[in-house]
């Protein structure tokens, strides 16, 4: 790389212009003519058997053109482990899962239909609560044929049942060293346990498919999720379609943060479609989100650690119990994966996790951005500024002391590499440090203040396409998969091609999401896009560019390595010169080659791991490091919180877009702040009580401090495999904000929070606690 | 669980006069529902909480939407004054500024822009934050009928959650706000239930009028909101105080007498331990706050 | 069952078909084909339906259409004039107020009806006007830099 004009700029939005000019389509905006509106009949109990579904009257109302049950639907059911059909078809398992779906030419129409469909039920005892569910005789078992399900395809499939728990749906383990030995050997050992809710990504725009028949007897289906390849993959399987018969597109996602992954809306849509031979237009309406959205699971984590007097950590053992719901989602990975986010900071020589997704009659359960990074991030941070008080240590010093440093050997046996995690210690702490100081206690107002470390694991084992067209105008056509969930891929990528050709950001378009035209892309998930699609792009771009330079090296007769592309125009040593359009024929065309397309391709690393201990070479891609401060004011008298101040420090890698990075942190702090105070779905025996905006509430513009009082700063530690040195970011701004608050609160009011959201009431309560103690 | 779906069916009806209004809800007794900015009763048709069979619009009606003043008759405002226009109406800012604060409270700018005082009293929430204030100021409803109008105390509104007293062909038409005597203080304080921007936990509307030799309480109103089926007084409590020298120890028991009266629910939102707490915290600043502004002036 | 009625949407005049159950949410996206006015909840907790009804943000999924007749109705399209970006539109873009897009348009037009009031809104201001519009994506920090570069520059002009 010679230069370097595009890296590392803070380059505008491509797609800035369409969406604040209203123009930006996203799929719900599409209208096909003679479309359908979808609608489905959701169940009443959370646990029953279906002993008849009746759909002879909505079938003759006004404007249905068609009706489904569990009896159109496949054989092939959905899930890490394949346990759930489309439609239910003999069992219901959560309060709320579909059982029969209608499309009618208007929503209300659909809508009146669902009210004629008769459902007989018998209603089945329920489990509602993870830890009675694991029991060996627990009060029912949820799914009887666990054991006899199918698995889904999945690089290293690190999980087992539990014969002597029924309701296990996974239980993952992770052994290193002697934990056992080393708790006998330390100074102190403390254990804890924590609490997260289960919570919903909230994204802004609602779950949506439109499905329309297509004359070759396949499928067009248009979904607003962040997987593309991954849906075209289940969608083939679960609507019987090949390949070639199914084209799945995506327009911009109005916010996923993992949520847009549930594969029932499109199939849904799309067995409608084939039926009635229409275009149907299925849209979750957002009590449904909460429903069925794939919520992130409640976790419950007990952290059990021996430390040295001098704040080293020896051993560090974990169990974590996840309520994956009536559907196991991906929260059986979850489970896994989980164990990643536990290693990912601290050198612990002695690790021991025990990890079980458990089938509860609650709404099934799916990714959350984080991937149970966030869970385990709350309780290990908490734990952290524990012991550190236990031992009248500095927060801070005890985590610099444990951290993890270049070359060490992790817990799950990987070699430590890229890890920002002291510096962006360092850079926070010292704003927090400069800040002018909020005046101290003023009335019933107490301030505190807090710091703690995160990382964020991107998945190893996935792979990335792209292709990049070079037009007769130089316009680099980039086509990728990834999907622009307002991340900024689009851009992302756009400045690395234009980087590489050395040429101007308007230069590059961007054609994505279309599986007809675009290529494989694994999925938009675990913060991956840059560094896989990023090295994917890197990879075309030289292919593109060696299709240039042979063409030219002929044309100019000087060797292809004395030629360089600049600004559409192939330079050689010298003064000769030739534009690219000068390649093509004056039809447009390449002689010999047809056109100018490099491809790349981009596989992350793949090791297998150890089933019984976890242990593998390279488990995760990499990690992503942060650290996030938080100030706080609590009022002793209600127990209101008011953040004063939040600030995050990311190791990202190489920024390729720096304003994007802080997009990054602050809708992580922001969501952070949400989770921390306020988000918590509620069930009562399975029923969803607070399914709207109204009782589920996310942080508005008022609940987030004032500018001045936030920053987002980055401390890059490059990656040796990463596009110029370039990690992820996407998920790991969230995780370190519940515990910075939880600790500044304990520093402003003594009252030390595990549960999760911490209300003001728990603050109360916590406060009259200590004064009734005292 | 009850699912969000889109608005029934319904007829709509745009009367040409209040009277007119009045017949047509009468003639359609159980069938009939006035829609104002239709912040709550459009969600909770969407819910099929309620269908009515028709929805009478009353936006056609300009003395509706009007606020005025006068020294003698007081603040007058129409039922169908927006939220919005009573936090920014000057005279209210002037001489009722907790009755401005209490709106600009409710909801949204959006929904400030939409709903309406009088729906927000027809609607009769418990924890309707236009409510407190107007009734310790002693706020009297002026109610159209088909056949002759009425008028009553602000708090007999209320029977109880989501229920008011109008009868069949009646409409909410007017509040009225009595000007306050010399030497008052007024006040509404409240708690988001969760974030900043969220339903009252618990809200307190105080007011007080001090004698300004003695600087006893000449007269205490404290109304306390999302505590009780419907927005109440606090009476054992505003017993305490009239008449007396309001010192420290008489605002913790009356705040101690509040928290007492009140009845609050659990939910979603708060238990009602907490409600019942924060009644006291609340009452004890409000009464503090009212205290202070009603000695300045 | 419907009625033809005439509504003045971005400064022309617009003749539909309605139902009194219609909201301006559905005229607007399945009617009109204006789609930059969004639905993310349908019951006015969101703001991603808001548009400028006679200059003021409500929730167009909570507005009757037999409501809006005679009414000025202002949505994301018809706030660039002759392909001139409003100064929002442009601070929006240059300062990264953008992410997923999806609350955009709500949150443009609240700030617009904000600077049109108050053209010079302080941050707290600007805070309040926008807490009827639910954004996920971007901790509303660069959103408000916006509105306030934006209020700043039409200032100067």
């Amino acid at each position: 790389m010679k230069e370097s004009s595009m890296i590392g700029k803070n380059v505008p939005r491509l797609d800035a212009l369409e969406k604040v000019t209203g123009k930006a389509k996203y799929s719900v905006d599409l209208n096909l003519p003679g479309m359908l509106h979808a609608k489905v009949l959701r169940s009443p109990f959370p646990h029953a058997r279906i002993i008849h579904i009746d759909t002879t009257e909505a079938e003759k109302a006004t404007g249905v053109k068609a009706v489904i049950t569990g009896r159109d639907v496949s054989e092939e059911k959905i899930g890490f482990i394949r346990d759930r059909y489309i439609l239910a078809r003999d069992r219901v398992r959560f309060l709320g899962e579909a059982v029969a779906a209608v499309a009618a030419d208007k929503v209300e129409a659909a809508e009146e239909a669902l009210e004629l469909i008769k459902v007989e039920y018998e209603e089945l005892p329920g489990v509602f609560d993870a830890e009675e569910a694991m029991k060996p005789n627990p009060p029912v078992v949820i799914h009887p044929d666990l054991y006899t399900y199918a698995l889904a395809p999945n690089p290293t499939p690190l999980y087992r049942f539990e014969p002597d728990m029924p309701n296990v749906y996974i239980h993952r383990q992770v052994l290193q060293g002697d934990p056992e030995r080393a708790f006998r050997d330390a100074d102190m050992v403390i254990e804890n346990r924590f609490f997260m809710p289960s919570a919903q990504h909230a994204a802004i725009e609602p779950h949506n498919a439109i499905a329309q028949p297509e004359p070759d007897g396949g499928l067009t289906i248009w979904i607003s999720t962040h997987q593309l390849y991954l849906f075209k993959l289940n969608l083939c399987r679960l609507l019987g379609l090949p390949s070639s018969k199914l084209r799945v597109v995506s327009l911009y996602i109005g916010g996923a943060f993992g949520g847009k992954s549930g594969l029932a809306v499109p199939a849904i849509a799309g067995l409608l479609a084939s039926k009635s031979r229409r275009p149907v237009k299925f849209v979750l309406n957002r009590d449904e989100v909460f429903l069925d959205g794939n919520n992130r699971e409640a976790m419950t984590l007990c952290v059990k650690d021996g430390i040295r007097k001098d704040g080293t950590l020896l051993a560090r053992q974990m169990r974590l119990i996840l309520d994956a719901g009536g559907y196991s989602g991906t929260t059986a990975l979850v489970a896994k994966n989980a164990a990643f986010g536990a290693i990912g900071t601290y050198n612990v020589p002695n690790f021991k996790l025990d990890s079980y997704a458990v089938a509860t009659n609650n709404p099934p359960t799916g990714p959350h951005r984080g991937f149970g990074s966030t869970e385990v991030v709350w309780a290990i941070e908490s734990q952290m500024n524990m012991i550190a008080e236990k031992l009248s240590m500095d927060p801070m010093e005890i985590r610099r002391k444990n951290l993890l440093r270049e070359g060490v050997v992790d817990s799950l046996g990987m070699v430590t590499h890229s890890i920002g995690a002291g510096e962006c210690l360092d850079k926070i702490s010292d704003w927090l440090g400069t800040v002018p100081a909020t005046p101290q206690n003023e009335g019933a107002w107490r301030k505190g203040r807090g710091i703690a470390l995160c990382n964020k694991y991107t998945i190893g084992g996935t792979d990335s396409n792209v292709f990049v067209k070079v037009h007769p105008d130089s316009t680099l056509e980039v086509r990728h998969s990834a999907n622009e969930i307002g991340q900024g891929c689009d851009t992302v990528l756009a400045q690395m091609a234009a980087n590489e050709f050395a040429t101007s950001i308007d230069k590059v378009k961007i054609v994505s999401c279309d599986t007809a035209i675009t290529p494989y892309e694994e999925a938009t998930v675990s913060s991956r896009i840059t560094f896989h699609a990023g090295n994917a792009l890197l990879l075309a771009c030289k292919d593109a560019k060696n299709q240039i330079l042979q063409i030219a090296s002929k044309k100019l007769e000087a060797p292809s390595d004395s030629l360089e592309i600049k600004d559409g125009v192939v330079y050689c040593q010298g003064d000769k010169a030739i534009r690219i359009v000068d390649l093509f024929s004056p039809k447009g065309f390449v002689p010999g080659g047809g056109e100018i397309m490099g491809r790349g391709v981009f596989s992350g690393p793949r090791e297998n791991e150890d089933p019984d201990t976890g242990q593998g070479k390279r488990p995760v891609t990499y990690y992503a490091h942060g650290a996030t401060a938080v100030e706080v004011l609590v009022n002793i008298e209600t127990g209101e919180i008011k953040i004063t101040r939040i600030g995050s420090c990311f190791d990202m890698g190489q920024p390729i877009n720096p304003k994007l990075c802080e997009g990054q942190m602050e809708g992580g702090m922001g969501m952070g702040i949400g989770g921390a105070l306020f988000e918590e779905i509620v069930f009562d025996k399975g029923l969803t009580r607070n399914a709207s905006f109204c009782d589920y509430k996310i942080p508005s513009s008022i609940d987030f401090p004032t500018k001045e009082n936030v920053i987002s700063l980055i401390a890059p530690v490059l990656h040796s495999e990463g596009p110029y040195g370039a990690k992820g970011l996407g998920e790991g701004s969230l995780l370190a904000v519940a515990p910075a608050i939880a600790e500044a609160i304990y520093n402003a009011t003594g009252v030390r929070i595990r549960d999760l959201p911490i209300t003001k009431e728990k603050i109360l309560k916590g406060l009259n606690l200590l004064r009734s103690s005292s | 669980m009850i699912y969000l779906k889109s608005l029934p069916t319904f007829e709509y009806f745009s009367p040409q006069s209040l009277k007119e209004a009045c017949s047509f809800l009468k003639a359609h007794e159980n069938g009939a529902k006035i829609v104002a900015g239709g912040t709550d009763l459009l969600i909770d048709m969407k819910y099929r909480k309620v269908t009515p069979r028709y929805l009478v619009g009353l936006r056609t009606l300009p003395e509706l939407s009007r606020v005025t003043f006068g020294d003698q008759e007081g603040l007058r405002i129409g039922a169908m004054v927006t939220h919005q226009e009573i936090m920014d109406g000057p005279i209210i800012n002037e001489k009722f500024k907790s009755i401005a604060l209490a709106c600009s409270q409710v909801g949204t700018p959006q929904i400030r822009n939409m709903g309406t005082v009088g729906g927000n009293v027809c609607n009769a929430a418990p924890s309707a934050d236009s409510v407190p204030p107007l009734m310790a100021y002693s706020a009297t409803v002026t109610i159209a009928g088909a056949e002759s109008d009425r008028v009553l105390p602000l708090e007999e509104m209320f029977i109880g959650p989501g229920e008011n007293c109008l009868k069949a062909g009646e409409i909410l038409a007017e509040i009225r706000v009595p000007v306050a005597p010399p030497h008052t203080g007024a006040v509404y304080v409240r708690l988001p239930a969760r974030t900043g921007k969220d339903i009252a936990a618990v809200g307190v509307a105080v007011l007080i009028t001090l004698d300004p030799t003695s600087g006893a309480c000449n007269d205490v109103k404290i109304v306390l909101g999302a505590v009780a089926p419907t927005p109440i007084r606090s009476r054992k409590a505003e017993a305490a105080l009239n008449g007396e020298k309001p010192g420290e120890d008489l605002i913790n028991r009356a705040a101690l007498l509040s928290a007492d009266e009140a009845k609050p629910i659990s939910d979603v939102r708060s238990s009602l331990d907490y409600r019942t707490e924060m009644v006291r915290v609340l009452t004890g600043q409000a009464l503090n706050q009212a205290l202070a502004i009603a000695r300045a002036s | 069952m419907k009625k033809l009625i005439q509504l003045k949407i971005n400064g022309e005049t617009a003749e539909v078909a309605v139902e009194p159950r219609t909201t301006l949410l559905h005229v607007l996206r399945e009617d009109l084909g204006l789609t930059g006015t969004k639905e993310g909840c349908g019951i006015g907790d969101c703001g991603a339906c808001t548009v400028l009804l006679d200059g003021k943000p409500v929730a167009s999924c909570l507005t009757l259409a037999v409501e809006v007749r005679d009414r000025e109705v202002l949505t994301i399209e018809g706030l660039s004039k002759d392909g001139e970006l409003h100064p929002l539109q442009r601070a929006f873009i240059d300062h990264f107020a953008v992410q997923c897009g999806f609350c955009t348009p709500g949150m443009i037009l609240s700030a617009k009806a904000l600077l049109d009031r108050n053209p010079h809104p302080v941050e707290e201001e600007v805070r309040q006007a926008l807490s009827g519009n639910l954004c996920r994506c971007t901790g509303y920090v660069k959103i408000v830099e916006a509105v306030l570069a934006a209020a700043e520059y039409m200032q100067s002009q």
